[in-house]
C-alpha cells in the first residue's frame, strides 16, 4: 500500500468515525428529548390511564369495573384540586413568614383554617374509598396492587413529593 | 397506586415535608447576612434545631403514613384503626407546627428586620 493509500483510507476512517459519532449523539440527543418530553402531568395522566385499564381487565363485572374507574376519575381531580391547594398554602405561609412582623397569632389562625380544611376532606375521602371497597374485592385489590407500571412508579414518586 | 393515593388524600398532601421546614433552608443565607458574631451564633444554633426537628418530624410522619397505608390496604377494614391512625399524624403536624413557630419567633428576636428580609425575601 503506498503513502497516499494510506493517507486516503485513514481520512476516509476519520470520516465514518466522525460521522458514526454524530449519528449516536443524534440519536442519544433525540432519545434525551423523548425522555424529558414526560412531564410530572403527562406521567401522572399515563398512571391513572394505566389503573383504569387494570381495573377493566381486574373486574369481570361490568358494573363493578364502571363504579371502580368512577372513583379512579374522582380521585384524578381530588389530587389534581390538592396540588392546587398546597401550592397555594406554601404560598401564603411564605408571605406570612416573609414580614418580620406577622404577629404569631396570624401565623396559628392560618395553620389551624388548613387543618380544618383536612380534616373536612377526610370524610369525603373516607367516603370515596368505603365506595371503591364496595365496587372492588379483596382479591381484586390484590391484583391491582401487583400491577404497578413504570408510569404508576413514577407518579407516586411525584405525588409523595407534593 | 390507589392505597398510596387515598394515603396521600386523606393526610392532606405531603408526607415529607411541613408548611415552615423551608424555613430551615435558609440557614445560609443567615451565615452571610447576620454580622454580629453573637447573634449570627446564637441564630444558626436555632436553624441547626430547626432542621433536626424537621428531620425527626418527618420520620414520625412517614411512620404514620406507613401505618395508614396498611390499615387501608388490609381485608378486614375498620373506621377506628383509620381514625387512629389518622389522629396520630395529626398531633404529630400540630405539634411539630407549635415547636416551629416557637423557633421562627425566637430567630426573629436574635434578626434584625432588615437582615430578616435579605434572609428571606418575599416573592
Amino acid at each position: 500500500m503506498t503513502l497516499l493509500e494510506r493517507t486516503t483510507n485513514r481520512e476516509r476512517l476519520i470520516r465514518f468515525s466522525s460521522a458514526a459519532a454524530i449519528f449516536v449523539a443524534l440519536i442519544l440527543s433525540l432519545s434525551g428529548c423523548a425522555n424529558n418530553k414526560a412531564t410530572p402531568a403527562e406521567i401522572e395522566q399515563q398512571a391513572f390511564d394505566d389503573l383504569r385499564t387494570e381495573l377493566r381487565e381486574v373486574i369481570d363485572d361490568p358494573s363493578r369495573a364502571a363504579a371502580a374507574v368512577a372513583v379512579v376519575d374522582e380521585l384524578e381531580v381530588d389530587l389534581a384540586d390538592l396540588r392546587q391547594r398546597i401550592a397555594t398554602r406554601k404560598q401564603r405561609v411564605r408571605a406570612l413568614n416573609a414580614d418580620y412582623y406577622t404577629p404569631r397569632a396570624e401565623f396559628e389562625a392560618y395553620l389551624n383554617q388548613v387543618a380544618q380544611e383536612i380534616r373536612q376532606n377526610r370524610n369525603q375521602v373516607s367516603d370515596t374509598y368505603e365506595r371503591f371497597l364496595a365496587a372492588v374485592s379483596a382479591d381484586e385489590r390484590a391484583a391491582i396492587r401487583k400491577a404497578q407500571t413504570q408510569a404508576m412508579n413514577a407518579a407516586i414518586q411525584s405525588i409523595q413529593s407534593i | 397506586m390507589l392505597i398510596t393515593l387515598f394515603t396521600i388524600l386523606l393526610l392532606g398532601g405531603s408526607s415529607t415535608t411541613g408548611l415552615l421546614d423551608f424555613i430551615g433552608d435558609a440557614r445560609d443565607e443567615a451565615k452571610v447576612v447576620i454580622a454580629d458574631d453573637d447573634r449570627r451564633a446564637e441564630a444558626l444554633g436555632n436553624f441547626k434545631t430547626i432542621k433536626k426537628l424537621t428531620e425527626s418530624r418527618n420520620k414520625q410522619v412517614k411512620n404514620s403514613a406507613k401505618e395508614l397505608s396498611t390499615v387501608l390496604a388490609s381485608p378486614e377494614l375498620y373506621d377506628a384503626d383509620i381514625d387512629k391512625a389518622w389522629f396520630v399524624y395529626f398531633e404529630t403536624v400540630e405539634n411539630h407546627n407549635a415547636e416551629m413557630l416557637d423557633l421562627r419567633y425566637e430567630l426573629q428576636d436574635q434578626i434584625t428586620g432588615e437582615e430578616w428580609e435579605r434572609i428571606f425575601p418575599a416573592e
